[in-house]
């Protein structure tokens, strides 16, 4: 029954964009109104359907219906009611559903969000790409990613989601959280395409969407988080962040999203870098296809990939079709694109926002290249190489401290052109602060000039940050603390903690193992963890685990923290679980390594002294924090009235060389502007 | 701020490691962070609790204590594995490739971005001639 | 005229340049960069599309081939107990499978594996030695239990260092030697009987011109 229900809803689901599609495409083709009206509407339909399909779905897998082949490979009756639920994501037919779930929800806030609108071809045209997506995603569950496929005969049981899917609550919450991430980027990419086709590049569309892309960039660099905080957490070889194809595939078009929401600032402002604009808004959604086919096509050894089926060459062909639709559009309307305006001087927060580009987009160049030159050295010499964590750390090095130091300069480089005397006027408690940190650093004996430089760096660009953000509180109170600029502030200081703290741990992360017998311990990086002894726990035939050895270790004479081993009854190899003393300074990490084969005998227990990486966490819920605060509406009505406008609260003047977004009477040596061609 | 200058840079000059230490244990940790693990999906060795990572530790650890050099030890892992085996891309031959190209597109970037500040510069920037400082002294008199 | 709409600019600002005089409408203009710009995106982009279509899943070749075998001379304990080397059955052809039990491609492969031994223990020719792969005896004992006895020696490996020393990166894998210890063929994945005697007719036949 599930099995029907399903499939009529994804089959419902491609009729509807189906239609949706043509009937905006004759619409706008023969200009009629009414085409153009009912087009949209289908937009409901197609989310109607992708409701129904997820809950046919989840009701296979809450009523143990084994006769579809998803939940017989998926699911067995011991697996706990939260686990089942979160399975409908747990293989690739079901993360599709999810995404197709996610996109179509997307699609109708914005119908909804743009109904008053609905007449303009604008908002047409990005309806129409937008339920182009949706028919594409689809007619992949119609046909290479059918989730819901019957098998005969029906077992009575199946070996449920792999254990790794089941250790830990926050796979329940990642992937949703990251696809609103992916799938987000469609709607602002919708408008891209849509300004394009209709060659109306001055209205202000993408400012009009800044909303919609804040959005899906906080959800990505949340789900990002998470995936980093559950490798840390669940997999137990002590690291966060391994360089992994699917990790990258996830980072390249959050970096992508990032320069254009840096970027969009200069477009707003001054017209300039709109190619760049569309090209990073268009290169981000295709890289969320092509991460998409990284992590589904089984190219690429990940252990984050969950591939099966041949469904590698139709996201391919879909990633495909994206760039080329994309640059063609772009290379067409590149006339109307260029702007009246240059880059004054390279000094100015034009040529920051400029050179931040560059400095991404390189950054997303190298994690590219070192991501799929495996496939590339395949095919020219018959022989895969590995491209490991030592390249891709090597190359992201220089970017990164390049990009800490343009942190550090951006917040107090004014608009058009600075001269060096107000650079050091404004710099000056930032450097103090961030001499002083590496003095005392240093001081302190820490060495290696690449960790110092990025600890001195971050503190500089915190220093500036924080300063923006005290001069923004003390003219406008707590409203100083949001808007686009005070919340980006408060962003990039959550990127500093992040980055420091990832510095830290490459470089002082302390490691050791031995075999301990009962009451020996173990020194590492500062600590002493002694081994108490060891429980074994057996479980009930019915349960998917079998046994489970736990460590009791006591770390520093304190508490006692349980490191374990869970072996799962239909999986081979027994599964770690790390236990983690955090604190403000370090992380000590322990694992049973293996456990002891007597009561009484030695255990090799694992221990990995980590500095900081509480920051990190923290780093990245500041992240989300701060996203939360830039959107928050500035005192300016819409993004799109001239900064000069009457804005809602009285504006005040505030002292000379601050420049925040958030308008006021013009500060000092600028006059209002209006917002030339502003997009 | 030129004395904070001083200070950053003495402090980071200070800062520099002066040599690689080679201490036994120093190089096992250098060599087994550059291999990969066996039977895992891109961890290294010194990463990963898995047997065959800790049979790879063991191997490097007696190759250390033989007397044997880094590179003849990875050499030696390639022998048995394939070049696969080591998370360092060579710098030699196609894979070298990987290392080349980032340098030779920040190269052009560089070279453009050059080219480029040059053009803006050469477009904004005007100086008074004196034609022009006659007519603002006249019509300022006006 | 959308051209002069769009490209409203600060008011009385002198025009003084190409792009500027275009988008007041006061003089046409056609360009190629954007085209040649283009037709080089859609180039890199069809070189790494076509890339990707044609790649495959990854796969581990054995680079062993063609070179002694390793780890020859070292005694080895047995799950019967009395250990083994290598070097001993020189003479015969030798058929080293790694395997364990949780693996199920060696499930699969066990029944094969006894079928090509019952022929070739008859004929003296050929044997099969399985060496255990990040597995505990006594669930090898129950494998063998389980699935039928080949009758071939299974080495324990305790410390991995045999598997490391063919490079082994997961069972099955399964290494052809031939009668002077030279490695003739390694097979990473699940092996049938067709696939052995295949190899070992090639092998006996001789190496090719």
């Amino acid at each position: 029954m599930s099995a029907t229900l399903g499939s009529m809803a994804v089959l419902l689901g491609l009729a509807g964009g189906l239609a949706g599609v043509v009937t905006l495409a004759v619409g706008l083709a023969t200009k009629r109104v009414a085409l153009i009206r009912t087009g949209a509407v289908y937009a409901w339909m197609v989310l109607g359907a992708a409701v129904l399909a997820v809950v046919a779905m989840e009701r296979a897998l809450l009523t143990h219906d084994f006769s579809l082949r998803y939940v017989a490979e998926n699911h067995s009756r011991a697996t706990p009611t939260m686990y089942t639920i979160a399975s409908l994501w747990g293989r690739l037919e079901g993360s599709i559903l999810l995404w197709a779930l996610v996109l179509a929800g997307f699609v109708a806030a914005m119908v909804f969000r743009f109904r008053h609108r609905r007449d303009d071809p604008l908002v047409a045209w990005a309806t129409l790409v937008a339920l182009t997506v949706c028919t594409w995603f689809f007619a992949l569950l119609v046909g290479p990613a059918n989730p819901f496929r019957t098998i005969t005969p029906v077992p009575l049981d199946g070996p449920g989601p792999n254990p790794l899917l089941q250790n830990h609550p926050l796979m329940l919450v990642h992937p949703p959280i990251l696809y609103l991430g992916y799938v987000g980027f469609t709607i602002p990419f919708a408008f891209a395409i849509a300004s394009l086709a209709t060659g109306r590049m001055g209205e202000g569309w993408l400012i009009e969407t800044r909303r919609w892309t804040l959005l899906a960039w906080g959800c990505l660099t949340a789900g990002i988080a998470l995936v980093a905080w559950w490798s840390y957490e669940v997999l137990g070889w002590g690291g966060f962040w391994a360089w992994d194809p699917v990790e990258n595939a996830s980072f390249l078009p959050w970096l992508t999203a990032t320069a254009y929401l840096h970027s969009v600032m200069v477009q707003e402002r001054r017209g300039m870098l709109r190619v760049w604009n569309l090209s990073l808004l268009c290169a981000t959604f295709s890289l969320t296809i092509f991460g998409t086919f990284l992590t589904r096509s089984g190219v690429l050894d990940s252990v984050h990939a969950f591939s099966d089926g041949n469904i590698g060459p139709w996201l391919l062909a879909g990633f495909g079709v994206t760039v080329a639709v994309t640059v063609g559009l772009i290379g067409w309307r590149a006339d109307r694109l260029r702007s009246p305006g240059t880059i004054d001087s390279p000094l100015s927060r034009e040529g920051a926002f400029f050179l931040n580009n560059l400095l991404f987009g390189g950054f997303a160049f190298v994690v590219l290249l070192g991501t799929v030159f495996p496939l590339v050295t395949e095919a020219l010499s018959n022989d895969r190489i590995t491209v490991g964590r030592p390249y891709f750390d090597r190359m992201a090095a220089p970017i990164a401290v390049a990009l800490l130091f343009l942190m550090a300069m951006a917040p107090v480089l004014p608009w058009r052109k600075a001269s060096a005397e107000t650079l050091r006027q404004r710099l000056q408690w930032p450097a103090t602060f961030a001499v002083s940190v590496t003095v005392g650093m240093v001081a302190l004996g820490y060495r290696g000039w690449l960790a110092v430089l990025a600890v001195s760096l971050g503190a500089l660009a915190a220093g500036a940050a924080v300063r923006q953000l005290a001069l923004a509180t003390r003219r406008q109170g707590w409203r100083g603390l949001v808007g686009r600029t005070n919340g980006g502030m408060v962003v990039h200081l959550g990127v500093i903690m992040i980055a420091v703290a990832y510095a830290a741990s490459a470089a002082y992360a302390s490691r050791q193992e031995a075999s301990l017998r009962p009451g020996e311990s173990l020194r590492v990086g500062g600590h002493t963890v002694t081994y108490l002894r060891s429980e074994e726990t057996r479980y009930p035939a019915a349960n998917p685990k079998a046994a489970k050895v736990t460590a009791l270790v006591r770390i520093d004479g304190g508490d006692v923290y349980t490191p374990a081993i869970t072996q799962y009854r239909f999986q081979a190899q027994g599964v770690g679980t790390p236990s983690v003393r955090t604190g403000l300074l370090d992380d000590v990490y322990t694992t049973l390594v293996d456990a002891p084969g007597t009561p009484d005998g030695p255990a090799t227990i694992g221990v990995l002294v980590h500095p900081l990486t509480f920051w990190l966490w923290f780093g990245a819920g500041l992240m989300g924090i701060g996203t939360l605060f830039a959107a928050v509406p500035g005192s300016r009505r819409r993004p799109t009235d001239p900064t000069s406008s009457r804005s809602g609260r009285a504006a005040s003047s505030g002292p000379r060389g601050v420049s925040v977004a958030v308008p006021s009477a013009p500060a000092g040596d600028e006059r209002p502007v209006v917002p030339v061609g502003a997009e | 701020m030129a004395l904070l200058g001083l200070l950053f840079v003495s402090a980071l000059v200070v800062a520099a490691r002066p040599e690689r230490v080679n201490t036994p244990g120093a190089r096992l940790e250098r060599v087994a962070k550059e291999v990969r693990c066996p039977t895992c999906k891109g961890l290294s060795v010194a990463e990963s609790d898995a047997p065959a990572a800790k049979a790879a530790q063991a191997f490097i650890a007696e190759r250390i204590a033989a007397g044997v050099t880094d590179s003849e030890i990875k050499a030696e892992l390639r022998t048995r594995f394939g070049t696969g085996i080591l998370l360092r891309p060579s710098a030699r031959g196609v894979s070298g490739l990987v290392w080349a190209i980032p340098v030779v597109v920040g190269v052009l970037a560089l070279g453009a971005l050059a080219i480029a500040v040059q053009r803006w510069r050469g477009r904004t920037l005007r100086h008074a001639t004196d034609a022009d400082a006659v007519l603002v002294a006249k019509a300022a008199h006006e | 005229m959308t051209a002069v709409a769009e490209g409203a600019t600060e008011a009385a600002r002198v025009p003084d340049d190409v792009d500027e005089l275009f988008l007041l409408g006061l003089r046409p203009r056609r360009r190629r960069g954007p085209w040649l710009g283009v037709a080089l995106a859609v180039l890199v982009l069809g070189a790494f599309v076509v890339l990707l279509v044609s790649a495959k899943r990854p796969t581990d070749r054995s680079v062993l081939p063609g070179r002694p075998a390793p780890g020859v001379e070292r005694a080895f304990p047995t799950l019967t107990g009395d250990p083994l080397r290598l070097v001993d059955l020189r003479g015969k052809y030798v058929v080293l499978n790694f395997f364990a039990s949780w693996c199920v491609p060696c499930e699969k492969e066990h029944s094969d594996l006894v079928r090509f031994q019952q022929r070739h223990s008859v004929a003296g020719d050929a044997t099969v030695v399985q060496v255990l792969f990040n597995d505990r005896p006594e669930a090898a004992r129950r494998f063998a239990a389980e699935r039928g006895d080949g009758g071939w020696p299974v080495l324990v490996d305790p410390t991995g260092r045999f598997a490391l020393d063919y490079g082994v990166t997961g069972p099955p894998e399964t290494y052809l030697i031939d009668r002077q210890g030279i490695v003739l063929a390694g097979i990473k994945g699940g092996i049938n009987e067709t696939t052995l005697e295949d190899l070992l007719k090639r092998a006996k036949a001789g190496p090719s011109p």
